[in-house]
């Protein structure tokens, strides 16, 4: 069952187009990222769903039911869509009580109880119930904001870039609460993020949007290891590209032969290599006769190369490595306890297949 | 883009705002040149222009340097008190010009001429300056001055390079006010038998009701106001003066006096004594020496209840007058709302004389039953005090951004429902803030209730008035008291939000 469906939504802005032509189908019961740089006009495909616009042309259907269309456009308010904007927009003249019962009829505010229900499915203590928006923090903001959409039990709710206000450390904690009551509700989800690490570690489905349209569609892991261009490709994480010819199932390039995924293009091609596929052999570091030992060794333990620069994070490292063979830099992630110094020499291979795509 | 009918309000608004501009500029194309030159080429117009250019130059330089240096004791050295100076100089703002004048001039009668004029009206306006000037320094990042220091300037030269410049806007906003205030000024300075071109339209309006001098005089009234107005414009230039970068800033470490204090602190004595001392003491003392007589408590009373109703009147028209154009300018920025949200700002440069003599003139020839009634006199208030209500509902109306629209409607609401569950309880603070603005200026308004007010209306600012005129100063004394403690609310909360910085 798809509880959305958006197809050949088009909107423009005067002269600008910031919708052309959108296709999106939202399975119910799971949450689905759009992702894209900003000004892909994510934001205005959210706001044409929720109904506070109407698209050029298209169509939108919530399950079955056809909000917008040739000659029809449901209202907002009977859209019945849960929306958490970003910093919450929490009303700042109610409580949090009032907050969250503010779409209930006003039997069902009266009695509070939804509202108690609803602090403890994200995961917020009783005792903020009669807080005002501006005693809470960020975090706290954002758990209300999403009790308050889902208080009147919405089929669909929609979140625009709910985290981006808040800090490295907050963001993590409550991506994660407000994604564990989604899936509790068993609601639909549409969130729309410039973040890759938070469209990946949340959804069940990423659509990564670019200059008015959506360009692929997939679960996090097929978006981020077999992306279908190298725009996606670079969107959704860091990417080292190399020029290669392909042949049947193997890639010939300055890291050496190379396994690429089945189903790939032949000849000429781009490569799209992760970092953290780029292994880092210390085996060159016995100075000139182990290099020379290595050069002849060649292809069978990957390439040699020398680190030119690294930089440490803690829990991993980027190590800038000059490929001898060709003199091309790349880049590769390693973990942070295993470390070659810059100037040292080293060996590259490359681990899994690899994505092949049409030489530009 | 726009939505028709708000668009059509404002126009109404900005329409009936710009009735006195188009009243000068028609009369003064209607006349045609020869009588213009034969009007305004006479030795008396002369006087008046100096007259005039005088006070207008002297007092706002008086009160630039009086507001600047208040400003940076107040917040920037480490002088006693600075919470108490800062209340205590900024409440003269609360005594209305023509009261600081009445309490000199029952006192003294070497107050009047020049000099005279000079002092009372700095001692009137230099907190148009000092506000301002005050919150720019609070919001200035004292990182800026520690740079200049670790370059090499010394203080003064610190303050010139780099200070000064920063506060140039708030300065010469301040600054601007003050010489269009002194430019409207009416009472204070008839008082004060020094006269400027404000205080002739009048004379010659009422003495001979000759209106053709009067009005070609308000025409070169409104000319002088724009040549302000445009030189202050120029003056600003277009520089950024916003902090760069994000962060807030953190609060200066006050300067150290030392023994430059003592004078500081005597300055100061001596401001709050000449602009505040002097007029309340007066006041008190003409309320002993005239209730010794006769206190009129029903008179009181009566203008009372009568200046009240009129500022309510007044109070509300004019939020209703500005909410479509607070409301266009927030919600829809565009170019055409920035042009009708300006052109009620006219009413701002324009003196109460000329907005008085153009409802006179254009009512008696379009609508003649207006004419001596409260709604002109109301609809004059409207014009004169639309700029202030439009700044307080502007910032009302940015408290209800449409993001809770968005989500008010998501969940259920019908768009009468989110005005009245979302929209109004946002606003309604900053709706009534502007009120009680505009309430208050209305109640001490004086040169358009002179003129407008219907025969026998009897307002505290006109029994003052009659009062003072008769030489009655005991009679005045209580109208001007209750006049002063109903402005003191109003001091209050423009201090407040003046304390919130610009």
């Amino acid at each position: 069952m798809t509880a959305l469906t958006v197809s050949q939504v088009t909107k423009s802005f005067g002269a600008t187009t910031a919708l052309a032509g959108v296709d999106l189908r939202v399975p119910d019961g799971t949450v689905t990222a759009v992702l894209g740089p900003s000004g892909c006009g994510k934001t205005t495909l959210l706001r044409l769903v929720a109904g506070f616009g109407d698209p050029d042309g298209g169509t939108i259907d919530f399950g079955g039911e056809r909000v917008f269309g040739p000659g029809r456009s449901l209202p907002a308010q009977r859209r019945r869509v849960g929306y958490v904007p970003q910093e919450g927009a929490l009303f700042p003249h109610a409580d949090v009580t009032a907050n969250i019962g503010f779409g209930l009829p006003r039997a069902e505010r009266r009695a509070g109880r939804r509202a108690a229900e609803l602090l403890d499915l994200v995961g917020l203590d009783a005792s903020l119930a009669h807080r005002f928006p501006h005693q809470l923090s960020g975090g706290q903001q954002q758990r209300v904001a999403l009790a308050r959409a889902l208080a009147p039990r919405p089929s669909l709710v929609l979140l625009d870039e709910p985290f981006s206000s808040l800090d490295a450390a907050l963001r993590l904690s409550t991506a994660r609460a407000v994604v564990e009551a989604l899936r509790i509700n068993r609601t639909t989800a549409l969130l729309v993020t410039h973040d890759q690490n938070e469209a990946l570690s949340l959804a069940d489905q990423a659509a990564v949007m670019s200059a008015g349209r959506i360009i692929q569609t997939g679960s996090p892991q097929e978006i981020y290891s077999a992306p279908g261009s190298p725009v996606v490709a670079a969107f959704v994480g860091a990417a080292v590209f190399v020029p290669a010819v392909v042949t049947g199932c193997t890639a010939s390039c300055d890291l050496g032969e190379l396994a690429v995924r089945t189903g790939s293009v032949e000849g000429a091609a781009r490569l799209l290599v992760r970092p953290e596929q780029i292994r880092v052999g210390g085996a060159a570091d016995g100075g000139g006769a182990a290099a020379e030992e290595d050069a002849r060794e060649g292809d069978q333990a990957g390439v040699a190369a020398l680190v030119t620069a690294v930089s440490y994070f803690g829990h991993d490292a980027t190590v800038q490595l000059r490929l001898d063979g060709s003199g091309r830099t790349v880049t590769a992630r390693v973990p942070g306890n295993r470390l070659p110094a810059p100037g040292a020499r080293v060996r590259v291979a490359v681990d899994g297949p690899v994505t092949a795509f049409t030489a530009a | 883009m726009y939505p028709r009918p708000l668009l059509l309000a404002c126009v109404l608004v900005a329409l009936l705002a710009a009735v006195p501009l188009f009243f000068v500029v028609g009369y003064t194309i209607s006349v045609g040149w020869s009588q213009a030159w034969r009007l305004l080429v006479r030795p008396r117009v002369g006087e008046l222009l100096v007259n005039t250019t005088e006070l207008v130059a002297g007092g706002m330089a008086t009160s630039a340097v009086l507001g600047t240096t208040a400003a940076w004791l107040v917040e920037r050295t480490n002088l006693p008190g600075r919470r108490v100076w800062h209340v205590l100089l900024a409440a003269p703002l609360a005594v209305p010009a023509f009261v600081v004048s009445f309490g000199w001039v029952s006192l003294t009668s070497a107050a009047q001429g020049y000099p005279g004029a000079l002092l009372i009206v700095t001692l009137a306006y230099y907190p148009l300056v000092y506000l301002p000037v005050g919150a720019a320094l609070r919001g200035l990042d004292p990182a800026l001055e520690e740079s200049a220091r670790s370059l090499g300037l010394g203080p003064w030269r610190t303050f010139a390079r780099v200070v000064l410049p920063q506060l140039r806007p708030a300065l010469l906003g301040g600054a601007l006010l003050v010489g269009l205030h002194l430019l409207a000024e009416f009472g204070a300075l008839q008082m004060l038998r020094f006269p400027t071109f404000t205080t002739a339209i009048y004379d010659q309006y009422r003495s001979s009701f000759n209106s053709a001098a009067a009005n070609m005089l308000a025409g070169v009234l409104v000319l002088y106001c724009g040549v302000l107005v445009v030189a202050e414009l120029g003056l600003r230039g277009r520089h950024r003066y916003a902090r760069l970068g994000p962060g807030s800033s953190r609060p200066a470490v006050p300067a150290r006096l030392g023994w430059f204090g003592v004078p500081a602190l005597a300055g100061f004595g001596a401001v709050v004594v000449l602009a505040l001392g002097i007029p309340l003491a007066s006041i008190v003392r003409w309320l002993v020496v005239g209730t010794s007589t006769a206190f009129p408590a029903a008179d009181l009373a009566t203008a009372t209840v009568t200046a009240a109703g009129l500022g309510l009147a007044g109070a509300l028209t004019t939020v209703v007058l500005a909410l479509p154009v607070a409301w266009l300018t927030v919600r829809h920025p565009g170019r055409i709302g920035t042009l009708l949200e300006r052109s009620t700002y006219t009413a701002n440069a324009l003196p109460g004389i000329v907005v008085a003599l153009a409802l006179v003139t254009v009512s008696l020839r379009v609508l003649p039953a207006v004419y001596q009634t409260t709604t002109l006199l109301v609809a004059a208030y409207s014009i004169m005090f639309l700029p202030r209500a439009t700044v307080a509902l502007r910032a009302a109306v940015a408290q209800a951004p449409p993001v809770f629209d968005d989500v008010a409607r998501a969940l259920g609401l019908r768009p009468a429902r989110v005005w009245w569950r979302v929209t109004l309880p946002l606003i309604a603070p900053g709706v009534g803030a502007g009120a009680i603005l505009v309430f208050l200026a209305v109640v001490t308004e004086l040169t358009a209730t002179l003129l407008l007010s219907p025969t026998g209306t009897r307002t505290l600012a006109t029994e003052f008035w009659s009062n003072t005129n008769d030489i009655d100063y005991g009679a005045a004394a209580p109208y001007a008291g209750l006049m002063v403690l109903l402005s003191a609310p109003a001091t209050f909360l423009l201090t407040r939000s003046a304390r919130r910085g610009p």
